[in-house]
């Protein structure tokens, strides 16, 4: 075990992580709808389409969940 | 999607191997567990992190997630960009559709009557061993080869479409001495 010689402050307020969480859920939008613009266009069949999706958004809700949840934590800890 | 003509069939739907889509995606995963080392060598230094009184360890887990989610956004675009990257090959022509990245869709049409020579290539002991490499299809009077890299069993489907190419041209004479 080292001994903590030096302390550094990160002072984040929980007012820019929430920034930050808006700032990804409206760029997973933009890239889902440009994603599917191209699936639907360019030859993706539709049970494949369907698997995609639903694996994309499902992955995406759980990260976003934690993410909110982890800023709860931080902000009344 | 493509339109065939109406006495047109797909012969040969071509993508690139497994094998480049599952290397970008160990890069990913690799860049997935950057963040957990660079963790393990801060522990390691003799320097303590805090964030004014609030806990430390929510504020990870947060950047941790951001940074996995944007990989998993990454990743989809990776994956949409190697599906969408195909070979079609009808009965009368060859369809080259390359998409590169989100914004950029390139697509050639090569008719069969076009191509004089199809050969394929496997350079290196990890193309041999898993067995894919490139397709050049030759053609009269052009500088341009079409080129198709990265194929799986490039040897078979160069057969395939010399094969394809034959018949054009038989039935093509065909259709030439009957009329």
């Amino acid at each position: 075990m080292v001994g903590k010689d030096k302390i550094i402050d990160l002072p984040i307020a929980p007012e820019f992580l929430w920034f930050i969480l808006a700032f990804l859920i409206i760029l997973f939008i933009a890239i889902y709808l440009i994603l599917i613009y191209h699936w639907k266009s360019y030859g993706l069949e539709h049970n494949p389409r369907i698997f995609a999706r639903t694996i994309f958004w499902i992955i995406a809700i759980v990260l976003i969940l934690i993410m909110a949840f982890s800023i709860t934590g931080f902000e009344y800890s | 999607m493509i339109v065939l003509d109406k006495n047109e069939h797909l012969v040969l739907q071509i993508r690139q191997h497994w094998f480049i889509f599952f290397s970008q995606l160990i890069v990913l995963l690799f860049l997935a567990l950057l963040p957990l080392i660079v963790i393990e060598i801060i522990k390691l230094l003799p320097v303590e992190i805090i964030s004014s009184g609030r806990s430390i360890l929510a504020l990870v887990i947060f950047f941790y997630s951001a940074w996995l989610f944007i990989l998993w956004m990454v990743g989809f675009v990776i994956w949409t960009d190697y599906y969408l990257d195909i070979w079609f090959v009808t009965n009368t022509k060859v369809i080259n559709i390359e998409q590169k990245g989100l914004f950029r869709r390139e697509i050639s049409v090569l008719h069969l009557d076009k191509i004089q020579d199809v050969t394929s290539d496997v350079r290196g002991m990890l193309k041999t061993l898993i067995d894919y490499g490139n397709i050049s299809v030759h053609t009269a009077g052009q500088k341009l080869d079409f080129v198709i890299r990265n194929v799986p069993q490039p040897d078979i489907i160069r057969e395939k479409l010399s094969e394809t190419i034959k018949l054009f041209r038989e039935t093509a004479e065909e259709t030439g001495d009957n009329s």
